[in-house]
């Protein structure tokens, strides 16, 4: 990621001299003391707003590589936040847009299930709602732990037709990710996923951002604070890609269009 | 403009790479920063019924709820052209276009990708295969020859056994079966699972007691452990323990006590051990390598009195005990050569190998060793032409070298129609049995001076060098998948030809004092000619319910004695299931087989008709269920089975499951 942040940034314009890459976690590497100063910080993932927040004075945070429940949880933790203004460009893609998504790439399958936590549960009414316009309905399973995990997804493919899988680490770890496709797999439930990993460990069809996508729209947040135009606060990846796992789809029986077909058709819908 | 920028943009980057932290504390989702295991890849997924090169009959885990089945021979029921037979309670057998006695020697049977086809006899021992019914995923059945894929015996038919993956099994699951004809089972099944591994442990016992017309309750205690440890993304090590014992009743009601066949024990005993390293880059770019470990020593004398003119009776005991191995080590790569061009090839090795004075007449092992290649190459030329070519060279130490090809081509007519054709040849190497058997009969000791060094009898004198059996297959299939109707549905016409079909009779000349002629193996010079059509249909006709019919026809023309009616003209089975408000579920299962004749049984079986029926209900706690279900098999009355001995009565029992 901060490869190609950094490439995106020098693209628009930022020169390199006064980019300080600071490694991995809390630590910050002994070069970057002078830019700690300064007055903007990209930070990326949700330890490095933490870090950000906590240990430098910079007035203007761009937070990126962090879902907006990471984003509230770091905020919401930190004391220092005032009087600092944190944009993100968030992992999260519109959830119109994952709807959307199965209605172009599942035209016959209506009742889309979704594994939601505590930390995610608020979005369901804004999901009904979303899924309702779009002819399709919910049927919603809350995983409080590990252990009822299959009892309860079991009982949500029994009402659904296809599974949305949403950005919730509680919910998608590799502690389910195997049991979550074997489980989906064995039903002939396809899996709508949020990463381009959980395409390549057997969902059907992903919705993701990429690392340059996501450097992109940062890049373009610092050029407009840079050039003091206001710039909304939070935002959600304005460029996406569609991955289609061919493998999975052929033995599911399912032809689907190509990723690029549907991404192309996803940008033309408003999310 | 970008010095002036820099004058205003301290920059900071900090950088996370995969660092587990970030999962633990919650807040964004793993997989965005490091790769998830690959779960869905090659080797676990079923080919889509429209590409593949075989017709394919799958049983999924609804449809084994939905049968009420006990036992998973009893599941084969719903395939297309498949009957099942019960020599005797603990000794059923599962048969597809004829040619089988109470061992069906010509189909392949496979749980999880390791073979259980019995050496010595051939065929599969169903009841104390180590494998709960509860424990499997899938079954599917390639109808057909699939030698180049599977080598020798997968000549009519190849079944898969496939059991569930640990990952998606409740915590705990215990299963009580109460009921008539002595029905009581017991299985518990523990399962666990973490980032990087994951196991299930089953144990159970199940007790019946089949038929009242022959001494058969048998008592079968069944182990199993499936552990997985992923290594890391791409690889992945798995461990398969199973194993079973237990003891069965053979021989007859109908005989005087003291003489040979009286009701006696027979301890059952078999062990498997198998394991595997996956090596996955992505769901096309598979490499597996598994080694496996079987044993099985059964133990059964029949004890009688020896009854000769002038003698007072003598007592004497046949036993039929053998002790077997077998070692396997087997590789396989899966290759995406391009977008259109699949590729797999493999290799294998494995060592059968059989002790037994019982059938032998001798103490040293006898064995097959076998050394197999095999390659498959799947390509569309263009969308709507699938090719599928393979080849398997085998080479075993009793027959030598055998070459087995297969070529299938699809054409998908238009959306959700497909058309197949298909033609492959196998072949089926003698069992042991088949190849040493020397059942000879020795006097005792007491006799021994009167016997002139004369065997008291020979029953089977194999003359061996035997050949393998060969078939030539050709089929034509049409597939239909139309989502909108909820329906799929295939149909297969086969023409198969099978030559030097291995064949017995009791015609070979010896010399002992109690008979002149023994039974003896030969490839039969007679050709054996199959040909019919098998249909299958599946149907989510309105909410909830769901129907599998099968029905199938073949005709066996041959001048081979007892082929002729070795399979039933007409077959079908239909299974119903509709989920009801408030958890309950009902489903039924109808079963018609026509006429037959199993090989070398007293008789000719009439054709019948059974249903069996299952009402079930589901009370949840949370996230605990429990089902009850009352399961009555028979329910359109008694039917005989096998033989004109075995009746099968309607019985019923009660089914209890809590998982959580």
């Amino acid at each position: 990621m901060n490869q190609k942040l950094l490439d995106e940034l020098r693209q628009a314009g930022f020169s390199e001299a006064a980019m300080v890459s600071v490694s991995i976690g809390q630590k910050t590497l002994p070069g970057d003391t002078p830019a700690s100063t300064g007055e903007l910080a990209i930070a990326v993932g949700a330890q490095a707003l933490s870090h950000v927040l906590n240990r430098t004075m910079a007035r203007q945070v761009i937070a990126v590589m962090l879902t907006r429940t990471g984003l509230d949880e770091v905020v919401a933790g930190q004391p220092s936040r005032a009087g600092r203004d944190i944009y993100a460009v968030l992992l999260d893609q519109p959830l119109a847009r994952y709807l959307n998504l199965i209605r172009l790439a599942l035209p016959q399958r209506q009742r889309v299930g979704v594994l939601f936590s505590e930390a995610t549960g608020g979005q369901l009414k804004n999901l009904e709602r979303l899924a309702a316009e779009r002819n399709l309905s919910i049927s919603a399973a809350w995983i409080l732990d590990d252990a009822t995990f299959i009892l309860r997804l079991d009982h949500l493919l029994s009402q659904s037709d296809v599974l949305l899988a949403l950005p919730d680490a509680r919910v998608h770890n590799r502690n389910t990710v195997q049991p979550l496709l074997l489980t989906t797999y064995r039903v002939g439930i396809p899996v709508v996923a949020y990463s381009e990993a959980y395409k390549q460990a057997g969902a059907l069809v992903s919705l993701y951002s990429t690392p340059a996508q996501l450097a992109r729209q940062v890049a373009e947040i610092a050029w407009s604070l840079s050039q003091g135009r206001p710039v909304m606060r939070y935002q959600t990846p304005r460029d996406f890609s569609v991955g289609v796992n061919d493998t999975v789809a052929r033995s599911l029986g399912l032809s689907i269009l190509a990723g690029e077909t549907l991404r192309e058709r996803l940008k033309q819908m408003p999310d | 403009m970008a010095g002036k920028m820099c004058i205003y943009c301290g920059l900071l980057l900090t950088t996370l790479t995969a660092s587990p932290a970030i999962a633990e504390n919650g807040s964004v989702p793993a997989d965005y920063f490091e790769n998830l295991p690959l779960v869905l890849t090659a080797s676990r997924l079923k080919q889509s019924a429209a590409e593949a090169p075989s017709a394919v009959s799958v049983i999924d885990h609804e449809m084994i709820v939905a049968s009420g089945a006990r036992q998973i021979v009893d599941l084969l029921r719903l395939v297309p052209g498949f009957y099942v037979g019960y020599y005797r309670g603990s000794f059923p057998v599962a048969a597809y276009h004829g040619l089988s006695d109470a061992y069906a020697r010509r189909m392949q049977v496979l749980v999880d990708g390791v073979s259980v086809y019995s050496p010595l006899y051939g065929g599969v021992e169903w009841a104390e295969l180590p494998v709960f019914i509860q424990d499997i995923e899938r079954i599917e059945v390639v109808r057909g020859p699939n030698a180049a894929s599977y080598g020798a015996n997968a000549f009519l038919a190849v079944i898969n056994i496939i059991t569930r993956d640990p990952a998606t099994e409740p915590h705990v699951q215990a299963t009580l079966n109460v009921g008539e004809s002595g029905i009581r089972d017991v299985v518990a099944r523990v399962a666990q699972h973490g980032d990087d591994w994951r196991y299930r442990i089953s144990l159970g016992q199940r007790n019946d007691d089949r038929f009242t017309t022959i001494p058969d309750n048998s008592r079968i205690t069944l182990a199993n452990l499936r552990a997985h440890y992923q290594l890391n993304p791409v690889d992945a090590l798995s461990f398969q323990m199973r194993a079973s014992r237990g003891m069965e009743s053979a021989g007859y009601f109908d005989i005087s006590a003291g003489d040979v066949g009286t009701p006696h024990p027979r301890d059952i005993s078999q062990s498997t051990l198998q394991m595997r390293w996956t090596h996955a880059q992505s769901a096309d770019d598979e490499f597996w390598v598994q080694a496996s470990h079987h044993e099985q020593n059964p133990r059964e004398v029949d004890n009688f009195f020896l009854r000769l003119p002038n003698f007072p009776p003598i007592p004497y005991g046949i036993n039929y005990n053998y002790d077997l191995k077998r070692d396997d080590i087997e590789f396989q790569q899966l290759h995406k050569l391009g977008e259109s061009l699949r590729m797999v090839w493999g290799g294998q090795w494995r060592d059968e190998s059989v002790q037994s004075n019982a059938f032998f007449h001798d103490d040293k092992l006898k064995n097959n060793e076998l050394s197999r290649l095999f390659g498959n190459i799947e390509w569309h030329p263009f969308d709507k032409l699938g090719v599928n070519g393979g080849v398997m060279f085998e080479r075993n130490s009793m027959t030598g070298e055998s070459f087995s090809p297969r070529l299938a081509a699809t054409y998908n007519l238009f959306p959700g129609h497909t058309l197949r054709f298909g033609v492959s040849r196998a072949n089926r190497a003698p069992t042991l049995f088949e190849e040493y058997t020397n059942q000879t009969y020795d006097p005792p000791p007491i006799l021994a001076p009167f016997t002139h060094g004369l065997p008291l009898k020979i029953t089977f004198l194999s003359s061996a060098n035997l050949e393998d059996e060969k078939i030539l297959s050709r089929e034509i299939g049409y597939v239909m998948d139309i989502p909108q109707w909820k329906f799929s549905g295939d149909m297969r016409l086969f023409n198969d030809q099978v030559s030097k079909l291995i064949d017995g009779s009791k015609n070979r000349p010896v010399m002992a004092l109690l008979n002149n002629t023994a039974f003896d193996y030969y490839n039969s010079s007679q050709g054996v000619h199959e040909q019919g059509l098998e249909l299958s249909a599946r149907w989510h006709p309105w909410s909830g319910a769901r129907i599998d019919a099968n029905t199938a026809y073949i005709r066996i023309d041959s001048d081979m004695p007892d082929t002729q009616n070795s399979a039933p003209a007409h077959s079908r089975s239909l299974l119903f299931s509709q989920s009801l408000p408030r958890d309950i579920s009902f489903s039924a299962a109808y079963y018609m087989v026509g006429n037959m004749y199993w090989q070398r049984s007293p008789g000719e079986l009439p054709a019948y008709e059974t249903l069996d029926l299952r009402l079930a209900k589901r009370y949840r706690w949370g996230a605990q269920n429990v089902d009850v279900a009352l399961v009555t098999r028979n329910a359109l009355g008694n039917h005989h089975d096998y033989d004109m001995l075995n009746i099968e009565r309607r019985i019923s029992f009660l089914q209890m499951t809590i998982a959580y």
